[in-house]
């Protein structure tokens, strides 16, 4: 084990041997905890043992050519696509603006409106969704509408805190120089204010995505019948009966997230 | 900029104030008897005793895990971080799925219990609270250990130099000033856990039993199964008016934490 710049000074060393076995006894079972549910669905997708049931025998397709030869999963993936589109874009368009304003500025009740836009991320989701069922139905938003105006509602708060935070390191007088040499409000934005925030934007934006991609409660509510959502497929299919179709769409689930993140890695590593 | 602000409120006050007013077609009375009634009594201890559990859990693997980054080398730090940000790449109706499939009679934990010999016939997890905690820890934990770790990468180290000078044992340099310096980003940390899982609800449903469900799930089955949208409500209301409070208590460390808000 390395030992690390701060490990002499602090209570590492006081025994290192048995700190070594305590890290390690304490360590190696979080560590195993942290990583194996998001693996363990991946052998099982492939088994032959229709029970999902634990060491995985032979190796086939099958359940990946049931789900994608299912008409209910592929529509429902064609609606959570939407559904995360449409929600994404609407949080960028008021998102934006709004963490722009948090943190370009100090105004009368800023702190009061900040501690009202995080709150839908500390509500619970079973709460709001009872709430939105019947203000929505009221409203006439249904389906794609209703679901992406409530997953607008909890996905929001993310790209408010990520712009917010971006907006803050601005340094003001680059923003000045812009306007003093002669570029309307509207360019300084485009052409100033953007590029500098694009990447606490784009960060927003992917947990904005993911959050409405995910999303099973609210969804249960809002949908019909004849407009699922994966989380909301699946959710019946787990409380029904399960099969592993289920592990083949949650492997391609984590599949799909693991390369978003990693994409964004990727724009952030070539940015720094 | 300011304009577009308020229309964007607009729709979480819609919504915020469509699930507090929602019970004001019954009486005041509801609340009274939701407040007597011993089953949301019961729901309501196991909540808690979740929400205290988890938070405790998480609290302890949290800090010392941000710990271990802290005070690792720089290769061992990277592989800690990315353990934590792993989760992320999966859903937590996933996740959930996954623990019921690993904790289950013929999961891969009661498969090597019985090969390494230290039980004969498969113990019952699933359907138990313990399932509930142990899915419910995993999935917070990450919300622990990343405001600690960062409140422990402001912290300056020569301080601890300078306590070990002055004759602190390395225990007392720990306790008197590295823990009171990086307590801001764990307690941060624990109000989320705990604010969080007083809301969960698939988690319960997946891994735990009957008796082991918390407050989210019986608000659901009244809504779903009883059609009962008044003690719903107010229920609802109770547990916002929960939530509200501790945020309320704890909005310092929020914006300073989680925010970076001054």
């Amino acid at each position: 084990m390395m030992a690390g710049e701060h490990g002499r000074v602090l209570g590492l060393t006081w025994s290192e041997r048995w700190t070594k076995y305590g890290l390690a006894a304490l360590l190696g079972p979080t560590i195993v905890s942290l990583l194996m549910p998001s693996l363990v669905v991946i052998p099982l997708s492939l088994s032959n043992n229709p029970a999902l049931s634990w060491p995985p025998q032979g190796f086939t397709l099958q359940w990946y050519h049931q789900l994608f030869g299912s008409a209910a999963w592929l529509a429902s993936l064609r609606h959570s696509i939407e559904v995360a589109l449409t929600a994404t874009i609407l949080c960028l368009l008021l998102g934006v603006p709004a963490g722009l304003a948090f943190g370009s500025r100090n105004w009368r009740g800023r702190r009061l409106s900040l501690a009202f836009v995080v709150l839908p991320l500390v509500i619970p989701n079973v709460v709001l969704a009872i709430g939105m069922y019947e203000v929505y139905a009221r409203l006439g938003l249904a389906d794609l509408w209703g679901l992406a105006a409530s997953h607008f509602v909890i996905g929001v708060p993310f790209v408010v805190i990520t712009t917010m935070s971006a907006a803050k390191q601005i340094n003001r007088v680059i923003l000045l120089a812009a306007r003093s040499l002669g570029a309307r409000p509207v360019l300084v934005f485009w052409h100033v204010t953007l590029p500098l925030i694009s990447l606490g934007v784009l960060s927003g934006a992917m947990f904005a995505f993911v959050t409405s991609w995910d999303e099973v409660v609210i969804a249960n509510f809002l949908t019909s019948p004849t407009y699922r959502t994966v989380p909301v497929e699946m959710w019946s299919q787990l409380t029904e009966g399960v099969d592993p179709t289920v592990a083949a769409m949650a492997a391609t689930l984590f599949a799909v997230t693991t390369s978003l993140m990693l994409a964004l890695l990727f724009l952030r590593g070539r940015r720094e | 900029m300011i304009a577009l602000l308020g229309l964007f409120l607009w729709p979480a006050a819609k919504v915020i104030s469509g699930t507090v007013t929602e019970p004001t077609n019954i009486a005041l009375g509801d609340f009274l008897t939701v407040l007597s009634d011993p089953t949301f009594a019961r729901f309501a201890a196991n909540t808690l005793r979740l929400a205290v559990l988890v938070s405790l859990i998480a609290g302890t693997l949290g800090y010392f895990y941000a710990y271990a980054m802290y005070g690792l080398g720089r290769r061992w730090r990277v592989f800690l971080m990315i353990c934590v940000l792993f989760p992320f790449s999966t859903s937590l109706l996933v996740r959930s799925f996954a623990w019921s499939v690993i904790l289950r009679d013929t999961g891969i934990v009661n498969w090597v219990l019985l090969h390494l010999g230290l039980i004969d016939q498969p113990i019952g997890l699933l359907r138990t609270s313990l399932a509930i905690t142990i899915g419910m820890t995993q999935i917070l934990l990450p919300f622990t250990i990343l405001p600690t770790y960062s409140s422990m990468t402001k912290f300056d180290p020569d301080l601890l130099y300078a306590a070990r000078s002055m004759g602190a044992s390395a225990v007392q340099a720990f306790w008197l000033v590295f823990f009171p310096c990086t307590r801001v980003g764990l307690m941060a940390g624990l109000l989320l856990v705990f604010l969080l899982s007083l809301g969960y609800y698939i988690t319960p449903v997946l891994l735990g039993g009957p008796g082991d469900q918390p407050v989210a799930v019986l608000i659901n089955s009244q809504v779903v199964n009883q059609l009962n949208w008044g003690l719903a409500g107010s229920m609802s209301a109770i547990v916002i008016a929960a939530v509200l409070l501790l945020l309320a208590a704890g909005w310092r460390l929020v914006e300073r934490v989680f925010l970076a808000d001054r």
